[in-house]
């Protein structure tokens, strides 16, 4: 990539009005805004009408450090190049801290923007959150409405009552977090 | 959560292990349907995925990570050459509990709720060859279900009912159930 070579910018407007100005190579790492730049229609703002401005904030810091990565793999001594457990342990921290209703919202935005790493790492928090938890808790925290009558819910835990015996596991790890 | 749309939804749960993810059957009528389906209509969520699914572990999952259980297999050809080499991790939940041996031959079994998956393995030339799936097994089946191993052709033996008189016979060479008829306790 040369220095001399203007780089060309795409102003992206969040749902509730900020506008964002980045690097079209950024902007290419979400295939859905890809699309759309190759059918030129770059001079406009983008409108990103179901993402939040600090969710966007999120995905474009994702999109940022895709391109880093991206750019620097065809030089042959490549400091930004990550192992398998550095590039686990990045997704890790890119995710840390990331609650639940954000973790929501992050999901749907990259599945908007077709952005599949930054889909992956968001299905596989959410996977980690849900794993040890039980149906109110999993509610609780997703703010999921149970829709089932006491009955139905009664009926379903009889015909899965397996799932819900006792793990000598559960309470270990539950009381040491 | 309302927001997101049924294929992440799908995704997510699809990468639940066996149990947690009949737990979630229990969150919504929306999340049942994506696990068990609705009216006629297959569940959208792979059902045999969860049990033991090797691309179902997620790098960040702690939780598994951390309790770090795992098997490693390794496969190997007709003439004893490894073709891959597999590892499990396997739900901390659901241990496979060893069945018992037969000519040199190691069974391992893993039983959950109404499924059952077998492996048998040579400690000699350390392969393994697993059931091609997992089996479902009926209601009535499943509480009353005695797994054993016996020795035709290298075949694992499922005896079933109270008096044992009726043995359904799992061949692992090729895959499939048959029905013996004769008793075989008198």
């Amino acid at each position: 990539m040369s220095e001399s070579t203007e780089k060309k910018m795409v102003r992206l407007r969040s749902s509730d009005g900020e506008v964002f100005e980045v690097e079209e190579s950024v902007a290419k790492v979400a295939k859905t805004l890809q699309d759309m730049l190759e059918e030129d229609c770059a001079d406009a703002v983008i409108p990103i009408t179901c993402v939040r401005a600090p969710i966007l904030t999120k995905v474009i810091d994702y999109c940022k450090d895709q391109v880093m990565i991206s750019s620097s793999s065809s030089t042959t001594n490549n400091p930004n190049e990550r192992t398998e457990q550095e590039r686990k342990a990045w997704g890790q921290k890119f995710m840390e801290g990331v609650d639940s209703s954000t973790l929501c919202e992050l999901l749907v935005a990259s599945n908007f923007l077709n952005i599949e790493g930054l889909l992956n790492l968001g299905v596989d928090k959410m996977v980690s959150m849900i794993q040890g938890k039980y149906p109110q808790e999993i509610r609780d925290m997703f703010n999921v409405v149970n829709d089932f009558t006491p009955e139905e819910e009664e009926e379903i835990r009889n015909q899965n009552a397996w799932a819900f015996e006792r793990d000598p596991y559960y309470k270990k790890r539950s009381s040491s977090k | 959560m309302e927001a997101l749309p049924d294929e992440v939804l799908t995704e997510i749960l699809g990468r639940l292990w066996k149990k947690p993810s009949c737990r979630c059957k229990c969150v919504s009528k929306r999340w049942r349907d994506l696990i068990s389906g609705s009216g006629g209509d297959k569940p959208k969520v792979p059902n045999s995925g969860c049990l033991i699914q090797k691309e179902n572990i997620s790098p960040t999952d702690e939780v598994y990570d951390a309790s770090n259980f795992s098997l490693r297999f390794f496969r190997f050809d007709e003439k004893g050459k490894m073709t891959a080499e597999e590892s499990l991790d396997l739900n901390k939940w659901v241990f496979p509990s060893m069945l018992g041996t037969c000519d040199g031959l190691l069974f391992y079994c893993l039983k959950t709720g109404k499924k059952v998956q077998f492996w048998v393995s040579d400690p000699v030339t350390k392969g393994i060859r697993s059931s091609p799936s997992v089996f479902p097994i009926s209601d009535q089946v499943a509480d009353r279900l005695r797994l054993g191993v016996g020795f035709r052709n290298r075949s694992l033996e499922i005896k079933k009912g109270k008096n044992r008189a009726a043995v359904a016979v799992f061949d692992f060479e090729t895959g499939e159930w048959s029905r013996r008829r004769r008793p075989v306790f008198r």
